[in-house]
């Protein structure tokens, strides 16, 4: 009986996962690779399994939930986890740089915008001006201020 | 780390995600995880001063791994239905996935859970875990030969039941 039509009997099948797997010593492949050279039947199971492993072992990794973690761990431990993770991801000094002379820029920029002094309206300076100039001719400090904020005030 | 041997800590923090996969591949659904993982990181904080500084990933899987078996045992002698598997945590399959996994049908989490767990669980601890044959027939303690029967045995397996999900 030819290889291709008989069940592998003496090399067991199972041989191929553990082909894949690279547990076979050097001459238990060897004879797995004769196998393969002359069996189509074996090469098409070799591509299902190598085809269904590699699809477990591309299974991405799974994620508790962050509660998950506090339940397990305590505040404390998970913001420690959390300041590692950070760490882990610390920026590089360029771009610290970089970031500082944003900050830089905006801060320029943001002090331009802000009013003057003489060009807040009402103008406060002349306002208390104001103030100034009618207390100081009859010395009644206390009328004087209050009637010029205060409509109908100190009639 | 001293001596070799990770704090609790480093434990949770380098180790925690890999830990909650392989309960998550052997549970199936996220609330059984996360039992098996508050079990696991107890025993684990229990075992850290007898850790033997070497595979510390086998270890903490050989770790889930008898705690979910543990739990196997216990619900055949009382058997109680899981909760309802909350899709939100698991992450979707990454687009990076090579060739061969876009082939398959992508309910691949489905089909394990699938699995008959004499199967299931040397599969995981094998695809999932990263573990040698020598460490899972030490975990289980099963001989390396039945070890590899399972595991091709649980591949085609697996492959039938996705085939036929398929069909």
């Amino acid at each position: 009986m030819s290889a291709e039509g008989m069940r592998p009997d003496a090399l067991h099948e199972d041989a191929l996962s553990a082909y894949l797997d690279g547990e076979l010593d050097a001459t238990a492949r060897a004879e797995v690779e004769a196998r393969l050279a002359e069996s189509a039947e074996w090469r098409a199971i070799l591509d299902e399994l190598r085809e269904t492993r590699g699809a477990l072992r591309a299974l991405p990794p799974v994620e508790a939930s962050p509660a998950f973690w506090h339940r397990m761990l305590g505040d404390e431990t998970v913001v420690d986890l959390a300041a590692a993770r950070r760490a882990k991801h610390r920026r590089a000094p360029w771009k610290l740089a970089v970031a500082g002379a944003a900050a830089a820029v905006v801060i320029v920029v943001g002090v331009a915008a802000i009013p003057q002094r003489d060009k807040v309206k009402p103008a406060v300076a002349s306002f208390t001006d104001a103030h100034a100039t009618r207390s100081s001719l009859n010395e009644d400090v206390v009328s004087n201020l209050a009637s010029v904020g205060i409509p109908g005030f100190g009639r | 780390m001293a001596d070799g041997i990770p704090t609790w800590e480093e434990v949770a923090r380098d180790h925690g995600r890999f830990l909650y996969t392989v309960a998550y591949r052997l549970a199936g659904n996220e609330q059984d995880a996360q039992d098996l993982v508050q079990e696991a990181l107890i025993r684990v904080r229990k075992g850290l001063e007898r850790y033997e500084p070497g595979s510390l990933e086998g270890w903490l899987a050989r770790i889930v791994t008898n705690v979910f078996l543990d739990e196997m045992r216990r619900r055949k002698r009382r058997p109680t239905s899981a909760l309802p598997e909350d899709p939100d945590w698991v992450v979707p399959p990454a687009p990076a996935a090579d060739e061969a996994s876009r082939e398959l049908p992508v309910d691949l989490q489905a089909a394990l859970a699938g699995l008959p767990e004499e199967f299931r669980v040397p599969v995981v601890l094998c695809d999932v875990a990263d573990q040698s044959y020598e460490q899972i027939a030490a975990s289980l303690g099963i001989p390396v030969g039945t070890v590899r029967s399972r595991i091709h045995r649980g591949r085609r397996l697996l492959r039938g039941m996705l085939m036929e999900g398929a069909a």
